[in-house]
């Protein structure tokens, strides 16, 4: 790879990589494993990036290498870790809390499930556009869908008519 | 508002709100996560390089192989074990392993292959061209297992990398040489104390092929499954549920072929639930005479999945109606991957189906009967709730949801069962409403039992309509269905699914 396709590697990194944690966040269910995703999908996009970027946009392209990963992504993870997250006690900007109960309830569903969750509800996809990321009919997507929606119905409080959006500061930290 | 959207708007909220929280974490930066990658990337052509290089000297290691080793186990045994190879990164050799879920790092290479030294050594320093498993240098890695296994030649390459165990999993076609074995799957499982790798049997990507390919899985004959543990577990493998002649439920695990902690069969491709991906079929470690927890056995690759055809069937009692294919589907799927059959091998007949009211709306409801291979019956009541101005036939599964199963012995005649199943619908505001569905042959006239309603017992009489009641809250466990010359007392209600055919974890 050429020095100037390393350089737009970079810059699609800097512009890209913050929005990919956030979905890997999701997906994942903690930090660590959210970073590990992202580097091993930008790791997959490295080998073909002469050609992903000859085709336009590589975004979409990441973000499926990104899903595909992580449905296949069955860690060792769920038996024998326990991910503890702890921020640092120094003066910054307020984080946003933790929802323990819905990265709870992400992590009960398949792996396939969950990204259909994300990808819908989170990146906005359209059924189809979620279909044709994941490599799978609508069909599927929707009957994905749908049982997300019932086992998370079981497992989400409710929402209340004042029930704030977690997103009042909890612990100082930084970005 | 309706729940649906609700939950909708909720739960967008909430992703949002948790995912600005996981973009707040003071990680590796971007130019450092960019500087991985190139680095990985540079060791990756220099592994591919040194590959290379190794096949040119093959037609010399080969000849020179039986003087070096001396006597070697022929393929299909196990190879003598060999020094643990130091860690390139400064950590000991025991630290790591006491951290490791599985000592492979130490344990002797298992497979039909094990005991082609060459062939090891070629699979040992392949290019690691997929890093879900994590990467270890080549220095730090251990054949784990190669052989032949039904449709290919497979091989797990560990390596320890830091406090962890990287792996990598390669396949080929049947015969393949050490260099035709291909890395680029992302399909990697590991349970704890096993390593599993689940695919259709005779399925090989191709070399070169971008990451995420898949292929269209609509039918698949039989999976190939390896499982390698540690040496001296036993591998036990159940491929479904089964239902006895008299309705009782139990699950049959039987030693799977391989020995030495590593197995190397094959499942029926019906036990795989091509929706999901995942199976009927589980897995346990005996160890030290001691079984281990058990172990689902799920498609390691993330092919691209299809849902079986809707069952479109007209049901048997009158007073019914139709309800949409895809829920009769549901219904019937929900008992399929758990006996590890296809829905309609199992002679599915909808016994009643059609709108219940349920809070302010209506749900959709199919009872569906199937009947299992020892001739016993299981019947599984499933949901959908309707959006106003929607028939019952037409009512899209955009809330569905399960109602419980129950069992019958193969004496049971469909026309003659008397079902009470308790959907929990959502309604407004997320809360839940109960509904108990019956049904019974028409001659029933009622149904009635006792339990609570909130804090209170309580005693309730349904009057049936052509064998068909509802009855909306309480907490209830049997009811009675009652009526000239006919008494079925005690019914009990239908529970999961899940719990009723001991399905375990999925």
């Amino acid at each position: 790879m050429s020095s100037d396709e390393d350089e737009a590697f970079r810059d699609f990194v800097a512009g890209q990589r913050r929005a990919l944690l956030r979905t890997a966040y999701l997906l994942a269910g903690d930090h660590g494993h959210a970073e590990d995703l992202v580097q091993v999908a930008l790791l997959k996009t490295h080998r073909h990036w002469a050609r992903v970027i000859s085709r336009g946009d590589p975004t979409a392209y990441v973000r499926r290498v990104l899903v595909t990963t992580h449905t296949s992504w069955r860690r060792r993870r769920a038996s024998t870790e326990q991910v503890l997250e702890t921020m640092p006690d120094q003066a910054g900007p307020a984080v946003p809390e933790r929802d323990d109960e819905l990265l709870h309830a992400l992590r009960t569903l398949p792996p396939r499930m969950r990204a259909v969750v994300v990808l819908r509800f989170y990146e906005d996809l359209s059924e189809a556009q979620t279909a044709e990321l994941m490599g799978c009919s609508v069909g599927t997507v929707k009957t994905q869908s749908s049982r997300a929606m019932a086992r998370l119905r079981d497992l989400l409080t409710p929402a209340a008519p004042d029930r704030p959006v977690p997103t009042t500061s909890r612990k100082a930290g930084r970005p | 508002m309706t729940a649906d959207s609700t939950l909708e708007n909720d739960l967008r909220a909430r992703l949002h709100a948790a995912a600005e929280h996981g973009a707040w974490h003071p990680g590796m930066g971007d130019d450092a996560a960019v500087d991985d990658v190139l680095e990985r990337r540079r060791v990756q052509r220099r592994t591919r390089v040194a590959v290379l290089s190794a096949a040119a000297c093959t037609a010399l290691v080969v000849a020179m192989v039986p003087l070096l080793l001396g006597a070697t186990g022929p393929a299909g045994q196990t190879a003598t074990p060999s020094a643990v190879p130091p860690s390139s990164d400064g950590v000991t050799d025991e630290s790591i392993q006491a951290q490791l879920p599985v000592d492979l790092l130490s344990a002797p290479t298992r497979g039909s292959l094990a005991g082609d030294a060459a062939y090891v050594e070629a699979v040992r320093t392949a290019d690691w061209t997929d890093l879900s498993g994590g990467f270890a240098q080549v220095a730090d890695r251990r054949v784990a297992f190669v052989g032949d296994v039904p449709g290919g030649r497979w091989a797990l390459v560990v390596g320890q990398t830091g406090g962890r165990l990287a792996h990598q999993w390669f396949t080929g076609p049947p015969g393949a040489a050490a260099g035709e074995l291909v890395a680029d799957r992302s399909g990697v499982e590991s349970e704890g104390d096993a390593f599993v790798y689940v695919l259709p049997t005779g399925s090989h990507q191709a070399p070169g092929s971008p990451p995420g390919a898949g292929t269209e899985l609509t039918e698949v004959d039989e999976l190939t499954v390896v499982v390698v543990a540690q040496p001296g577990d036993v591998v036990q493998v159940s491929d479904r549920v089964v239902v006895e002649a008299d309705g009782a439920v139990s699950r049959d695990f039987v030693p799977a072929p391989g020995g030495d902690g590593v197995a190397v069969t094959q499942l029926p491709g019906t036990v795989l639930d091509t929706s999901e991906g995942s199976s009927s079929a589980v897995f346990r470690l005996v160890r030290d005479g001691t079984a281990g927890p058990v172990r689902t056995l799920g498609l390691s690759d993330p092919l691209v999945l299809t849902d079986p055809p809707p069952l479109d069937l007209r049901p048997l009692r009158p007073g019914s109606s139709d309800v949409s294919p895809d829920l009769v589907r549901f219904a019937a799927v929900e008992v399929a991957r758990h006996v590890g059959l296809p829905a309609d091998q199992l002679d599915p007949q909808v016994l009643w189906s059609g709108p219940v009211s349920a809070g302010d709306g209506q749900i959709s409801v199919a009872m569906v009967a199937l009947r299992m291979p020892s001739g016993a019956l299981v019947v599984n009541t499933a949901y959908a709730v309707m959006t106003p101005g929607t028939s019952a036939r037409d009512t899209p599964l955009s809330a569905v949801g399960g109602c419980g199963a129950e069992t019958h012995a193969e004496t049971a005649v469909v026309d003659d069962l008397a079902v009470l199943s308790r959907c929990s619908v959502p309604g407004d505001l997320g809360a839940r409403e109960t509904v108990y569905v019956g049904s019974a042959p028409p001659v029933a006239q009622e149904m009635r039992g006792a339990g609570t309603y909130g804090s209170d017992e309580a005693s309730w009489v349904v009057r049936l309509d052509q064998g068909h009641g509802s009855l909306a809250g309480g907490e209830y466990d049997t009811a009675s269905f009652i009526g000239p010359g006919y008494a079925l007392l005690d019914q009990p209600v239908a529970v999961d699914p899940a719990d009723v055919l001991l399905g375990g974890p999925r």
